[in-house]
């Protein structure tokens, strides 16, 4: 066989057997999954696991090029698997699930392989299998890409930086003043259209039953309570206009909005001592365009303000329509033609008045849905750099490129994402050892906890923490912690002890919790914080705690250090001198964020053209 | 969330439990579980002594960010609070609240609550966030004394 001979050439015979005997983990059949699992097959790897939790859509089939038409809505890694048989030779093996889902794949489970490989799209799973491969000593290739960027990192755990070595990129958020009073940018008045305005008006959620008369207004005076009261019935007045389908009243949601509540902000005079007033909304354009239309404009274009008036008469009295069948509750999806119109013509009224320029709805599209194009080259080149990059990380091509030190293998970045140079396309700066501030590898001890079934319904967590402080090697009245770090919680410390008495299965510890236990004590040594992941189940009848290695630490810096910045810093509490101001529209002002992280804690994305991927921010040299 | 997150605010915890200025106070929420939730405290922040905040003790909620501590905590007072610098709903903006302007990660819960105590008496009258208290403040101090002090009654301890 021709591929089997070019192979043994070039990693040999042994090599080969080797690569044959390899059993590996993708998490991922998306993007860059599909890519990679066709380059593992061509490299003969013997055991493939492929994990994805999402179904094929639409559009992913610009660039998923192992599914068609005929596979929408079917599980993209038994889809994956199907494909790619007429050139197979590895035993395939396909899970639907997601991969932080510790009952499907428990850590005994990632045992099994020699090497993961991840092609995931978001930070939440990243961290997940990060931490396993900590817990394992498992090396790990990640690789993520973003539109014309990319990049692989090999991660050898406890020898090489790891995955929250440096810091990620979290979406951006702006402060409420801008938003709600003093938008200078397009995005400004996307964020205001789609966080705020949208959801008022087709999202309203419980907010609105609200005991008003016991509620503490914060303040005695009947004459301010009823000014904030009237706020809210009057963001109450355009909900109850969608509501109750009263077409005729939409231009009055217009005069509220873009006339008298800017004309509200105008007379806060200290907003435009160093700003150009916003221009409040022509009423005769309203009155003029309260009648359907049919023409339809490129969506490419900018839209002229008579035109967008009108649009956003017609998409508001449609998403009203729509309410009832879908609960009174509408969602913003850039994906639906309605809801991204009306954010988008909302928006573009607001730059309007405010002098910022206009955008088309393909435009805002773009950054209302916090999307960046996905392109099938760039997925293959990663994918590409992976699959080779993981010959070097089994070290199969140690005849010519023998590993002393694996600190010498390779990362790989591209120019854009690694702002190293812009005159070649990719930089590949050797792996750092692991960052000492981490606090993922380099500032915990790991180990794995076995219990039973019975034990976790028969041990306290008193009892527990007088287990651990035994075996770990601290006194009796040591103060220590425990943090639960699956459920994001604290179970445990110096001044917590009411779940003292309660048993760990009525604490909701179940196999795949991971626990944090840490000296609090106030010495100047104090020992590393152990993390321990538990596996419960009936393959034992005891409580097993592994015996590890706990090297004393100097605790994190006490505050005396900072005293005298802390004085400094006092007194520049002020507020914001140019990027904030007073809006009195309603008072629901919170921080906007742009994108909702938090609504991904999916291991693959629902990715179109378009697909979110997390990007470390630089290359470290 | 973060592994960093989770590990910070236990250390803040810790930090407040050793040291915090006096009448101040901050502690975590309790989940329904009944353990605790790091990600959301109540504080109570004093008016100072000799100002026209000093009677009252006042309530603030502070929410940690997945992100924290890259992102800010958003700290709010109640809803409705008169202060010049405090929106209608109660969010304080406060510069070092202000992930584009003075927040940094080694920010503490205590320089958190010292900064804003210092705000209560000392409005930044270039950054209004709500109507009336600004408004009273820059025209009326009569009537904003008495508003306030009014206020520090309804939160007496």
């Amino acid at each position: 066989m021709v591929r089997e001979d070019n192979l043994i050439k070039i990693i040999g015979k042994d090599g080969y057997t080797k690569i044959r005997q390899t059993k590996c983990l993708l998490v991922g059949a998306g993007g860059i999954g599909s890519e990679l699992l066709k380059d593992l097959i061509l490299m003969e790897f013997g055991e493939i696991h492929i994990v994805d939790l999402d179904t094929i859509d639409l559009s992913n089939l610009n660039r998923q090029f192992l599914f068609r038409q005929r596979d929408i809505k079917q599980p993209k890694s038994t889809t994956a698997v199907k494909a790619v048989q007429n050139f197979n030779n590895s035993n395939l093996i396909p899970y639907q699930g997601n991969i932080m889902d510790t009952t499907q794949f428990p850590l005994h489970w990632f045992k099994q392989f020699n090497i993961i490989f991840n092609a995931l799209d978001n930070l939440a799973a990243r961290r997940y299998v990060n931490k396993m491969s900590q817990f394992l000593s498992l090396p790990l290739l990640e690789s993520g890409t973003a539109g014309f960027d990319g990049y692989i990192q090999p991660i050898f755990p406890g020898k090489t930086e790891c995955f929250d070595c440096t810091k990620k990129e979290t979406p951006k958020t702006f402060p409420v003043c801008t938003i709600r009073s003093t938008p200078s940018q397009p995005i400004h008045c996307v964020v205001w259209a789609k966080n705020f305005l949208f959801n008022q008006l087709f999202a309203d959620d419980d907010n609105q039953n609200e005991d008003n008369e016991n509620k503490d207004w914060g303040t005695t005076d009947e004459n301010e309570i009823k000014r904030i009261k009237q706020e809210t019935n009057e963001l109450q007045k355009l909900h109850n206009i969608i509501l109750e389908q009263d077409f005729n009243r939409i231009p009055f949601i217009l005069k509220k909005l873009f006339i008298d509540d800017i004309s509200k902000l105008l007379l806060i005079e200290n907003l435009w001592k160093t700003r150009t007033k916003p221009l409040l909304l022509d009423e005769s354009i309203i009155s003029e365009n309260n009648h359907d239309v049919t023409e339809k404009k490129s969506l490419n274009e900018v839209w002229d303000i008579k035109y967008i008036i009108q649009r956003f008469i017609a998409v508001t009295k449609t998403l009203s329509q729509r309410m009832k069948s879908e609960g009174n509750f509408i969602e913003f999806d850039k994906d639906d033609e309605d809801t991204l119109e009306f954010v988008a013509m909302a928006a573009n009224i607001r730059s309007y008045l405010f002098h910022i320029p206009m955008k088309s709805v393909f435009d805002i599209k773009q950054t209302a849905g916090n999307i960046i194009p996905a392109i099938a080259t760039t997925n293959a080149i990663i994918a590409g750099l992976s699959a080779l990059t993981s010959l070097r990380v089994l070290n199969l091509l140690d005849k010519y490129a023998p590993i002393e030190d694996v600190t010498k293998l390779n990362m790989a970045f591209t120019a854009m994402a690694s702002n190293m140079t812009t005159n070649r396309y990719l930089s590949n700066p050797q792996l750092a050892p692991p960052n000492c501030t981490c606090p993922v590898c380099s500032q915990v001890v790991r180990g794995v906890v076995q219990l039973s079934d019975k034990l976790n319904e028969a041990t306290t967590l008193e009892q527990l923490i007088n287990k651990l402080k035994v075996k770990y090697g601290y006194g009796e009245d040591d103060d220590v912690s425990i943090l639960d770090m699956k459920d994001q919680r604290l179970l445990y410390d110096f001044d917590f002890e009411d779940l003292c008495l309660r048993n760990l299965k009525d604490l909701k510890f179940v196999n795949g919790t991971i626990i944090l236990f840490s000296d609090d004590s106030d010495n100047d040594e104090i020992k590393k914080p152990i993390e321990l992941y538990f596996e419960i189940g009936d393959n034992v009848n005891e409580l097993i705690l592994p015996t590890l290695n706990i090297p004393m630490i100097k605790p994190k810096k006490p505050e005396t250090d900072n005293e005298e910045k802390e004085e400094e810093l006092v007194p520049m509490t002020e507020n914001q001198e140019d990027e904030d101001g007073v809006v009195i529209l309603d008072e629901n002002d919170e921080e906007v964020i742009v994108e909702d992280s938090k609504k991904r804690p999916r291991a693959e994305d629902e990715d179109d053209l378009i697909e979110i991927i997390d990007l470390p921010k630089k290359a470290k040299n | 969330m973060s592994s960093l997150c989770l590990q910070r605010l236990q250390e803040e915890r810790k930090k407040w439990r050793k040291d915090h200025p006096f009448g101040f106070y901050a502690k975590p929420t309790k989940k329904a579980d009944g353990s605790m939730n790091l990600q959301k405290w109540e504080a109570g922040v004093p008016g100072k002594e000799g100002t026209i905040w000093q009677e009252g003790v006042y309530p603030l909620t502070i929410e940690y960010p997945d992100e924290y501590p890259s992102k800010p905590p958003k700290v709010r007072l109640p809803a409705g609070f008169y202060h010049p610098n405090v929106y209608p709903s109660g969010t304080i903006c406060l510069s070092i609240l202000n992930e584009d302007q003075d927040w940094r990660p080694a920010i503490t819960l205590k320089q958190i609550c010292l900064g804003i105590q210092d705000l209560l008496d000392a409005p930044n009258i270039k950054s209004p966030a709500q109507e009336p208290a600004f408004r009273a403040f820059s025209k009326n101090k009569d009537e904003y004394k008495k508003k306030i002090l009014l206020q520090a009654k309804q939160y007496t301890q």
